[in-house]
């Protein structure tokens, strides 16, 4: 059908129909506070001058490949922690900051200790895991990173808590915590 | 480039943008697996719907095989409207969910629902046209798959214009400023991934020596961030027709491939929409072939 002299045709020529819904969407998410549509996100907003992350040694103080000794990815053993943190806060608001940390970090080397990947690379009852955690802070003008470490526990330990039916902190179920991206976070938690 | 706000599309083309859908929901169902057991963070439509059913495998691999049928019968062209609302509510629902269970958590599948959205909105809308009277008074050549299309388009845009604007709004326009500030990021990124398997040797220090190289260059830093920045917000000129699409299309792949080399995050899901739908490679390979069939006669 040839529409070019059609007089409603220019309407659809002139393009009328552009961008609306591009902006309709836009706006939308905006006013939802959904920077990326049917979620939330802070697509890389939070921008700060320090950040942290968590890793594991042994106690000799040499440095655990997670892949190799667990199956864990570093990605995955940082976002444990930092999620257990989160969803124990969301869920106990009242416990202190230190206990928080101390709950999730043992929570954490129980866990690590019971891998059936760390059974098999014949860990002994005397093998002690020691939980770090880096921060990389903005100082003048140069970034510099500061290890301390959070907590420890040996084998013995851990299949002691477990025998012993201690419950591990409520963080509600786990999930994948290998998946977590822009994280963005600077914050002290 | 000219510029053509009324693009139509071959029925090559539809049958590439149906099986480019249908593929890119069966790779985001066996890559992208739900493990939550909760919606204890809920984004989007998980604040107002209990989603947890799919915390039970059976459910979730029942809605998922159902979503991989439905697809491919939407590939086939047939039941466009029932197939894509199916599509629609099931990849939301599933997504949705899969990323409830924790604060922070990748949110690249949600590209399918929206592009999804898009196919439907166009679909619907043409359909409304039509019963009210000549679609071609509105839509001009346009049919329906290419309304359905042309509004793909804008939803996946919509979310590159959408970041960028979030970006300037939500830091007060001091994004750019800040933009070296991504080191940090990049660094704690990096050394994750040095601790996965203590390689490559050394890793930690040179890590933390790049990321000192982009702050103490923060003007070079601003204005490769800046770019992308750019890229983002400027996006919806991938609209203006099928060469800025191209370039626009390739343009914000190798965004997303730079972003995975530097935080290894990858948004693959992206790559494959902005592949399917941008680049278009069978409108190009099509109009390649074309012009050597002329020169040919030509000559």
């Amino acid at each position: 059908m040839n529409h070019a002299h059609d007089p409603v045709r220019p309407r659809a020529q002139r393009g009328s129909v552009p961008y609306k819904l591009l902006l309709t969407v836009v706006a939308c998410s905006l006013w939802a506070q959904e920077f990326y549509p049917f979620s939330w996100f802070p697509m890389f907003t939070n921008l700060q001058k320090s950040t942290w992350y968590v890793f594991v040694k042994d106690g000799a103080g040499s440095t655990i490949a997670l892949g190799r000794e667990f199956g864990w990815t570093g990605d995955r053993a940082d976002n444990y922690y930092k999620s257990n943190l989160s969803r124990l806060r969301e869920r106990h608001p009242d416990l202190e900051k230190d206990e928080t940390i101390r709950q999730i970090a043992e929570k954490m080397l129980r866990q690590l200790h019971a891998l059936p990947a760390h059974s098999r690379s014949g860990a002994t009852p005397d093998r002690v895991l020691e939980l770090w955690r880096t921060d990389i802070k903005l100082r003048d003008g140069s970034l510099v990173a500061m290890d301390r470490p959070i907590a420890r526990m040996s084998r013995s330990e851990a299949a002691a808590l477990e025998a012993a039916n201690v419950a591990l902190p409520d963080t509600g179920p786990d999930g994948d915590y290998a998946e977590e991206a822009d994280a963005g976070d600077g914050s002290d938690r | 480039m000219r510029f053509d706000p009324q693009l139509t599309y071959s029925t090559a083309e539809h049958r590439w943008f149906r099986i480019g859908i249908a593929l890119s929901i069966v790779v985001a169902f066996f890559t992208r697996p739900i493990t939550a057991e909760d919606q204890l963070f809920p984004k989007g439509i998980a604040q107002f719907l209990d989603l947890t059913f799919l915390a039970n495998d059976a459910a979730a691999w029942t809605v998922m095989g159902l979503a991989m049928v439905v697809g491919f019968v939407f590939a086939t062209g047939r039941f466009t409207i029932p197939c894509l609302t199916f599509l629609f509510a099931a990849t939301v629902c599933v997504f949705t969910f899969a990323m409830s269970h924790q604060p922070k958590v990748r949110h690249d599948t949600n590209t399918i629902p929206l592009a999804i959205l898009g196919l439907l909105l166009g679909h619907v809308h043409y359909a409304i046209v039509k019963k009210r009277g000549d679609p071609a008074a509105r839509f001009g050549d346009r049919t329906a798959d290419d309304l359905a299309v042309y509004y793909a388009l804008q939803m996946i845009v919509a979310m590159y214009v959408l970041s960028g604007i979030t970006k300037l709004i939500k830091t007060d326009g001091a994004w750019l400023a800040d933009s070296y500030l991504v080191a940090t990021q990049v660094v704690r990124t990096q050394h994750n991934m040095y601790f996965t398997r203590l390689t490559p040797e050394g890793g930690l220090e040179s890590w933390l020596g790049v990321a000192n190289f982009m702050v103490e260059h923060r003007n070079l830093t601003r204005c490769l961030f800046g770019a992308a920045l750019v890229l983002e917000a400027f996006a919806w000129v991938a609209l203006l027709g099928r060469g800025y699409a191209l370039v626009i299309g390739l343009s914000l792949i190798v965004f997303h491939l730079s972003v995975f080399m530097l935080m290894n995050i990858n948004f693959y899901l992206n790559v494959i929409l902005l592949a399917v739908f941008l680049v278009n490679p069978p409108y190009w390979i099509r109009r390649c072939h074309g012009v050597r069939v002329e020169r040919r006669i030509a000559a």
